[in-house]
């Protein structure tokens, strides 16, 4: 699944507190398993790019395809229809508590897929598949949604827009509220479908740690404007560019510049705390050999 | 200000949230209460200013055991509470009109109101706000809000209940800012979380875990030392002490101080 | 005209600086029971003008501007046709102008139609005059406060009151939260405009129970917050807000009162 922008624009629609940030002129094209974050402080547009990706809230002008569905068509009446959308894209929202409504979890799985025209025998095979994918016991299926604990019904969120194996996934702050542990096992779950399917990935997220350990190229938004689109390890290296937009280094980059900064001869590409830390050990034997010497 | 002996509270089920819990917070300490998801912290909190009655044990508020208080509302003005979700706890429909609520409700005069509203927004920083409708604030800025309300009523200790966990690192911070400014005043803040890198301003931190003290009180620089607990409990720990743990230094809480420690290392290794 | 950021106005509060708009709210509200009230009353073409003058005279004093006062009519537009063909056509009189069976088109039916539009186009569009000068807050202040006598027959007032506010506070949080599941749940092909009925029910039902166990998760955060910022209920509370009642808020009251006692003399 490629998806194209070009030259998207979405001013301030909604009034109150329906208002949506604007977005400017925003081109980009993102190809099929590609993993890339969005990041941006509180207001710089990025949910509005996610849910115009979406096709959740229309575009001003400019052009948005996926693969070979418009989501700008000139007549309003050609929109896309919900089902069209969603056999092409899932987004999960920061709350699970804004989509779980069912009674039992199989239910809840079962929603998206239904709306998709899907037999029931797909549905449980799709549904049994899942649940192995995703390590969660088949017991769950009969419990109420609200039962659940937070982790589980995050899970639970996830599941029922993977189950429809969208090609091109947004989340939206998935990350938020979990602990260390469940955010990790959440991550790793996504991962593990994400292989899979060979789907594509957009997060949106603050947690540049986090995403610095899973993306492969890193989206910044400023101001309803995009800033910067590049691999995520080239990205970091726009350190005054991102100071600018209010998006700090991932820790591991931070750290191997201070080291650097006190004299130590060592790469500054880092993206994650391992890499930092074999960075900084190879240049500790290494200052070690001068002091030494 | 606040004494827990042997708290335990049951659920109507029999499920225990707290399992015996002693504590001591001395007034003017600032206190982080730490412990995953489901480790009885919120729980705690809520019996500091008795919005929950302990199933045994005896809580003491300044002195007072809890069932002293005939009058709530006299417990109400000593301690203050912010909770996790902004949206859910701001009544009024402009910022002056939210902070005024526990005044109105103390029935006090209106010019001791306005007063101390200014006072309490100019504490947080929102004077000059006092119209604005709340929703037109951001997360951080709600958060404080919330403070205000609960500053208004000049309490003698402010609980923060997951005050920060729905907030972007921009909001954290402001009412990180907050509170150390409350701190220096003489407030008694007991902070509840599940992230250690709030904790680097407080005085003490405890580790909560399944209904228990897991880790007693103590400064956060001993407590960031002792990793393996923490990790046993589910407390994360911040990236900059993860890396140090990596690279074999242990409780180590920022940049500079790693780079420093690892250059002595480097230095005694050779020597 | 654009609502503020982050902000939504509820009614019509036309936020501009006015003599009305400084009158005690519980002097407007009592004003425009007697206006309307006078209105009703009111039988005679000769009449209607005057209360049209009084009606502009008052609304330029609000500093409303005409069309904003008779936009409010426009959503009436059917209702005021349909009730005066009513009128005009099966009101009995003696001289007929135009007859087809049942149909009969007479003087006194054109002038009763004509009567009946005046006074409806009168009542919507001055009650403006309320509306467009006072917030929703304020109404609801000055709503307690003059219910407040029937607090002794054991109505509760002041309950009623901390509803309006707290709904007026949440309207726009519920609003944006019901925005956001309807959102989710369209991700995952949810669709109430196409499909069978039973696939439709299901997406509004999918809508509807996230939106309902949210907003009750939020009234128990919410009386959590409200008890531990020591409320008890109305008694002993004191409100930031005062209403205060200046000797404007007693003439303009008294003016308004002569005014619609004569409007209820010209009836007969």
């Amino acid at each position: 699944m490629t998806l194209r922008l070009q030259n998207v624009c979405c001013r301030y629609g909604g009034e109150g507190p329906l208002e949506v940030t604007a977005v400017e002129n925003i081109s980009l094209e993102i190809s099929r398993g590609e993993l890339v974050g969005l990041v941006g402080h509180t207001g710089s547009g990025k949910s509005t790019l996610a849910q115009l990706i979406c096709g959740l809230i229309a575009a001003d002008s400019g052009d948005i395809w996926l693969e070979d569905l418009c989501l700008t068509p000139l007549k309003k009446r050609q929109r896309p229809k919900a089902i069209d959308l969603a056999q092409r894209v899932g987004m999960v929202f920061q709350y699970p508590e804004h989509q779980l409504f069912a009674e039992t979890v199989a239910q809840e799985l079962a929603y998206g897929p239904e709306n998709l025209g899907w037999t029931p025998e797909e549905i449980s095979e799709a549904t049994q598949r899942l649940l192995e994918r995703l390590g969660l016991p088949p017991e769950l299926l009969t419990v109420s949604p609200y039962q659940l604990s937070g982790g589980e019904k995050r899970k639970v969120a996830l599941a029922s827009v993977l189950i429809m194996q969208p090609p091109l996934l947004v989340l939206d702050e998935p990350f938020v509220g979990l602990d260390a542990v469940a955010r990790q096992e959440f991550l790793q779950l996504l991962l593990g479908w994400q292989k899979e399917n060979n789907s594509t990935i957009i997060c949106i997220s603050h947690d540049i740690d986090l995403l610095a350990s899973f993306c492969q190229r890193l989206l910044v938004l400023n101001r309803g404007r995009l800033k910067l689109d590049a691999p995520i390890r080239q990205a970091f290296n726009e350190v005054e560019l991102l100071e600018q937009c209010g998006v700090r280094l991932p820790t591991a980059r931070q750290a191997t510049l201070a080291f650097q900064a006190a004299g130590w001869q060592l790469p500054t590409e880092a993206l994650t705390l391992a890499e930092a830390a074999e960075a900084i050990k190879a240049a500790q034997t290494k200052a070690g050999e001068q002091i030494g010497g | 200000m606040f004494r827990l002996e042997n708290l335990v509270y049951e659920y109507a089920d029999g499920r225990r949230a707290l399992d015996g819990v002693s504590l001591q917070v001395p007034k003017g300490q600032w206190l982080a209460v730490l412990g995953a998801n489901g480790s009885g912290k919120s729980t705690l909190a809520r019996h500091l200013n008795g919005l929950l009655q302990p199933t045994a044990g005896r809580v003491l508020v300044a002195g007072r055991p809890l069932e002293e208080y005939t009058d709530i509302q006299q417990l109400r003005r000593l301690v203050g509470i912010v909770f996790q979700n902004p949206d859910n706890q701001i009544v009024g429909n402009s910022v002056e009109e939210d902070v005024a609520f526990g005044l109105e409700n103390l029935g006090l005069p209106r010019p001791e109101m306005r007063r101390r509203i200014g006072e309490a927004l100019q504490m947080v920083g929102l004077a000059g706000r006092e119209k604005v409708d709340p929703a037109a604030l951001s997360g951080g800025q709600k958060q404080r809000l919330a403070i205000a309300g609960a500053l208004a009523m000049q309490p003698q200790a402010l609980l923060l209940d997951e005050a920060t966990s729905m907030l972007d690192p921009v909001g954290v911070a402001e009412v990180l800012e907050v509170l150390r400014r409350l701190h220096q005043q003489g407030l008694t803040i007991v902070m509840i979380t599940h992230n250690m890198s709030e904790v680097l301003f407080c005085d003490q931190a405890v580790v909560l875990a399944e209904g228990r003290v897991q880790l007693p009180p103590q400064p956060p620089m001993e407590l960031f030392a002792r990793t393996a607990e923490l990790a046993r409990w589910h407390i994360e720990l911040p990236p900059v002490t993860q890396l140090g743990l990596l690279l074999g230094v242990e409780g180590c809480l920022s940049l500079p101080q790693l780079v420093e420690a690892m250059k002595s290392k480097t230095a005694t290794v050779q020597r | 005209m654009a609502a503020k950021k982050g902000g939504i106005r509820f009614g019509s509060y036309y936020p501009v600086d006015s003599f009305v708009h400084r009158l005690d709210p519980r002097a407007k509200i009592l004003a425009m029971l007697a206006f309307m009230v006078g209105i009703f009353m009111v039988n005679k073409f000769s009449v209607f003008a005057v209360v049209y003058l009084a009606g502009f005279v008052m609304l330029k004093t609000a500093r409303i501007p005409l069309s904003k006062a008779l936009r409010s009519v426009r959503g009436l537009v059917i209702l005021l046709l349909f009730t005066s063909l009513i009128n005009m056509f099966f009101t009995p009189g003696e001289q007929v102008l135009w007859e087809a069976g049942l149909l009969r088109l007479t003087v006194e039916g054109l002038e009763r139609s004509g009567l009946m539009l005046l006074r409806l186009v009168a009542l919507v569009s001055f009650s403006g005059l309320l509306t467009f000068t006072t917030t929703p807050i304020e109404l609801s202040d000055a709503l307690e406060s003059l219910l407040s006598p029937l607090r002794r027959f054991g109505v509760p007032v002041h309950e009623f009151a901390m509803m309006m506010t707290i709904a007026l506070r949440f309207i726009p949080v519920l609003l944006e939260e019901a925005d956001k599941i309807v959102k989710a749940q369209r991700s995952r092909g949810g669709d109430f405009r196409s499909g069978s009925l039973r696939r439709r029910l299901n997406s509004i039902i999918a809508v509807v129970v996230p939106l309902l166990y949210n907003a009750l998760k939020r009234a128990d955060d919410l009386a959590i917050a409200m008890e531990a910022r020591a409320y008890v209920g109305g008694e002993g509370r004191v409100s930031l807000r005062e209403l205060r009642w200046r000797a404007m808020d007693t003439l303009a009251l008294v003016v308004m009162l002569i005014f619609a006692v004569c409007l209820c003399v010209s009836h007969f």
